[in-house]
């Protein structure tokens, strides 16, 4: 077993990693706080799934919470969620997280309160003991068949989920430009949720084997932060996660099963319209960024991004919300998603498309504001410092609560595959120089290697309300 | 029962200042930032006008007579000032997280954009607000959200949803209506300021006091027969409304029922009945039945929002359209449950565990407390009744929530649906 005494950005007490012999690691980080928060990281995503199974880690994510050995189906929310505690989950093309933020009750005896034992020996329990039973994952069925009427159980709710997140459209048109980002065949390319088709069909025992394949020690992750002494922990992990049911040997990352010819990101630019009963038009432009792990160009871009399209004073906001005499775009903003494959830098927006003008008419004045950032005009040293100092604010705020801590650890433990993702952070942030911003603005950013789809307004009146005004 | 409910005590105290605003403080030591929420009384209720509160937020970041729209971003981008605005049924609010080193500074550009602001570009930001909400009305969700809201409030200033705002805002083109609203609205005495973090109530006394001096009439209150209007409304007869969304993959469905208000001696058990209905998280009964048993859903809960003068008890799913029918059955089932079955001790006290744990999680920032101890403020509570609803919560009995049940939930409902057009015959 390793142990790696770490310093946690803003609280006062170090934290520890601890690894395993059979490679699972465990993140103590101890806070003061009437607050825990135990979640598990493992590395299974869409990124582990091919065309057959896709939307398999999503759909077993579900399942999880189906019951074990020791507890049948729907025990765990009831026990957690009367002591008050949030439980949920989350699927990620990188990861899959469960989670447990729960208050840590009162008791006199203990540190840790009198919630968190039975909180952490459910957590394993669940995360190792799942059984999936046959009932819950219910019988496989044609989602497009009309005339079935049999039972329908789990595979039903995901499908739900699926024409849930149709219904949003920002959900929409992330799609669309996801799928123009990578090659056929890229896990990347697949929607993390899968399709109706392979939801209603899977197998159970496909799923069950994902489950054991990679549900190792190596791919897992559990982070606790709370209240306690890691030394009293330690015994306790090593007893709750035992892994006695699962592949145990040292597994090669998801990633590594992929051909290099698959790993090769398109390099040309790519745009696409969708249409539907809307009045107004969505899109979103994305562009490949660095691997997750390369922390310097991440944060470079994170700068770029307050700069580009997060503050009141960012440029997209000045330029194209609050300058213009009559501004087409009703909302404009940017980010960066981190993958290990490959971050996405993204701008997205709305807007009302004048009369005879084509989408990609309005986005032209976006797209100055790019080459103004690239060429003609640099950033400013001022702009560079209030980005500097949101973000440091911004990073001091993930400190406050117990599952803040808890995320930012994972994801870099997770999708970096590096806790120091997180750790070395602020420090890089530091030493960042605008030379280096502009360097890499100049890499990522070029127009003609831009992903950009447009949800468009199709043309259909919008329907009368059949109500009256207001008084 | 054992006492594991985490009454986080919040120790803040209650100051009438010297201007006649009302500073709530929470001294917390541990907050990175100092959060502090400036309310004020009157949002949709007050508003001579639909949609005047939401054009007075839509306008308030965007010039005061010393300082342009690009000043005041640059300003609140620069010192990190996080400042976000919006209009509410009750009350209007802008909550601020900052630095305490830029705490002066913070105060003298606030002021400002209370009583400076121009208004100057009514025309472009009331086009604006209308392409806000054309987007946000362009999900099938909040667009059956939208309809239902008003139909429920139909009528009264609560009901002024996204689409009723849209409709009044081409009737509204005098500034000087806009700026008389908002003089009235930003006078000291109309103002609750809530203060959590790392300072001393005598600093922030004196900051509230010297920047915010203006005088004004006093705290905006709704007139005798529009409080008795909205604590008395209701509805004849049930009533279902339909919008349809050729291209939406679900069908939407809200259903609700009118319910008293948070300082109403029913709110507590209200409030346990919706934990165990549906707001619990994955164990409330309409999760299990409807999700989990009967695979009609990802997404079904139900909701109590309590606004100063009314309540209103909510359930919401978004299901296959053609279950529509199904998942109506199965709201009305679970409510007939409640209705004739007591629920059993043991469910009554996990729902209260639950309700309170949440609430402790919910606390966890500066932020949210400053936020929680505004609203509840602002919804009519003292301190001491805000102290006091864990223990309320604790003594609501099985009886309490059957009786619940059979006074709220029997009577006329509002159903309001979003589905392809050929799902709504």
């Amino acid at each position: 077993m390793s142990i790696l005494d770490i310093e946690i950005p803003y609280l006062p007490e170090k934290a520890q990693v601890k690894t395993y012999e059979n490679g699972f690691t465990a993140v103590f980080v101890p806070k003061q706080s009437d607050v825990f928060n135990i979640s598990t990281w493992v590395q299974t995503g869409s990124l582990n799934e091919d065309e057959k199974n896709n939307g398999v880690s999503h759909f077993l994510e579900h399942l999880m919470f189906k019951g074990t050995e020791r507890f049948k189906p729907g025990e765990f929310d009831k026990a957690m969620e009367s002591m008050g505690a949030v439980i949920n989950a989350a699927t990620w093309k990188d990861f899959t997280f469960y989670y447990i933020t729960a208050p840590k009750g009162v008791s006199d005896r203990k540190q840790t309160g009198e919630n968190f034992d039975l909180a952490l020996d459910m957590h394993a329990d669940m995360m190792l003991g799942s059984t999936i039973p046959d009932a819950e994952v219910g019988p496989q069925y044609d989602p497009y068949d009309p005339n079935y009427k049999g039972e329908k159980r789990e595979r039903s709710v995901v499908i739900e989920e699926i024409s849930m997140r149709e219904d949003e459209p920002w959900t929409k048109v992330y799609n669309a430009v996801n799928h123009m980002m990578y090659n056929e065949g890229h896990p990347y390319q697949r929607d993390v949720i899968g399709t109706r088709a392979i939801i209603g069909s899977i197998p159970r025992e496909s799923i069950c084997e994902y489950y054991h394949r990679w549900y190792s020690p190596s791919h897992m992750t559990t982070i606790i932060v709370g209240d306690f002494e890691p030394e009293v922990l330690d015994k306790q992990i090593q007893k709750a996660f035992d892994f006695k049911k699962h592949n145990r040997a040292i597994d090669p990352h998801p990633e590594m099963q992929l051909s290099d010819a698959l790993r090769k990101m398109p390099t040309e630019k790519r745009y696409a319209e969708v249409s539907g009963n809307y009045q107004t038009s969505f899109f979103l432009m994305g562009f490949h960024g660095p691997k997750a792990s390369n922390l310097q160009d991440t944060i470079a871009l994170d700068i770029i991004s307050q700069i580009l399209g997060e503050g009141r004073s960012s440029r997209l906001t000045q330029a194209l919300l609050e300058k213009p005499a009559t501004p087409a775009f009703n909302y404009v903003s940017s980010g960066q998603s981190t993958f290990k494959l490959g971050n996405v830098f993204f701008l997205q927006g709305n807007f009302n498309l004048p009369e005879g003008k084509k989408p990609q008419d309005v986005l032209k004045d976006l797209e100055k504001e790019v080459t103004r950032l690239l060429n003609d005009e640099p950033i400013t040293q001022d702009e560079f410092q209030r980005a500097l100092k949101k973000i440091k604010v911004d990073f001091a705020e993930t400190s406050e609560t117990a599952s803040g801590i808890a995320e930012a650890v994972g994801e870099a433990v997770t999708v970096a595959r590096d806790i120091g993702a997180y750790l070395d952070y602020p420090r890089v942030l530091r030493e960042m120089t605008l030379d280096t911003v502009h360097k890499v603005a100049r890499d990522y950013l070029a127009l003609d290697k831009a992903y950009t789809a447009v949800l468009v307004p199709n043309g259909e009146p919008e329907a009368s309300e059949g109500d009256d005004a207001d008084e | 029962m054992s006492s594991t409910a985490v009454a986080q005590p919040l120790n803040t105290t209650e100051t009438t200042l010297k201007n006649g605003a009302i500073l709530l403080h929470t001294h917390q030591k541990t907050a990175p930032r100092i959060a502090i929420s400036f309310f004020v009384r009157g949002g949709n209720l007050m508003e001579p006008k639909a949609g005047l509160s939401d054009l007075i937020d839509q306008l308030l970041l965007k010039g005061t007579e010393k300082r342009s729209q690009e000043q005041i971003s640059i300003e609140l981008d620069g010192l990190t000032l996080e400042l976000d605005t919006e209009a509410r049924r009750d009350y209007a609010v802008l909550h601020a997280k900052l630095l305490e080193e830029d705490l002066e500074t913070s105060f003298e550009l606030i002021s400002d954009i209370f009583y400076n602001t121009t208004y100057a570009d009514m025309e472009r930001e009331k086009q604006k607000l209308v392409g806000e909400i054309a987007m946000s009305l362009d999900s099938p969700k909040s667009r059956a959200s939208d309809q239902f809201y008003r139909k429920v409030f139909e009528n009264t200033p609560y009901g002024r949803v996204d689409s009723v705002v849209l409709e009044s805002l081409e009737h509204m083109n005098s500034v000087s209506e806009l700026k008389q609203y908002a003089q009235a609205v930003f006078a000291p005495k109309n103002l609750v300021v809530s203060c959590v973090g790392n300072i001393d109530q005598k600093q922030v006394i004196a900051l509230v006091e010297k920047y915010f001096s203006k005088q004004g009439s006093g705290a905006l209150k709704p007139d005798a027969e529009l409080e008795k209007r909205l604590k008395e409304l209701a509805f004849k007869a049930d009533e279902k409304i339909t919008f349809p969304r050729d291209d939406s993959s679900q069908a939407h469905i809200f259903r609700g029922w009118l319910v008293p208000h948070s300082r109403h001696e029913d709110y507590a058990a209200i409030s346990m009945l919706n934990t165990i209905l549906g707001a619990a998280g994955l164990s409330s009964r309409l999760f299990l039945e409807l999700r989990d048993k009967q695979g009609l859903a990802y997404n079904v809960r139900s909701n109590y929002e309590s606004f100063r003068y009314r309540g209103l008890f909510s359930l919401y799913i978004g299901t296959e359209p053609k279950n529509i029918e199904k998942c109506l059955k199965g709201f009305q089932d679970e409510i007939d449950k409640l209705i004739n079955i007591p629920v059993s001790e043991k469910e009554l006290s996990d729902a209260k565990r639950n309700l309170l744990g949440r609430r402790s999680i919910m606390l966890e920032t500066a932020g949210r407390q400053a936020a929680f101890i505004g609203t509840s403020y602002l919804q009519g509570r003292s301190l001491a009744e805000i102290a006091a609803i864990p223990s309320q919560i604790q003594a609501v009995t099985t009886a309490d929530v059957q009786r619940i049940a059979k006074t709220y939930l029997t009577g006329p409902s509002v159903v309001s649906i979003v589905a392809a057009s050929q799902y709504l015959k």
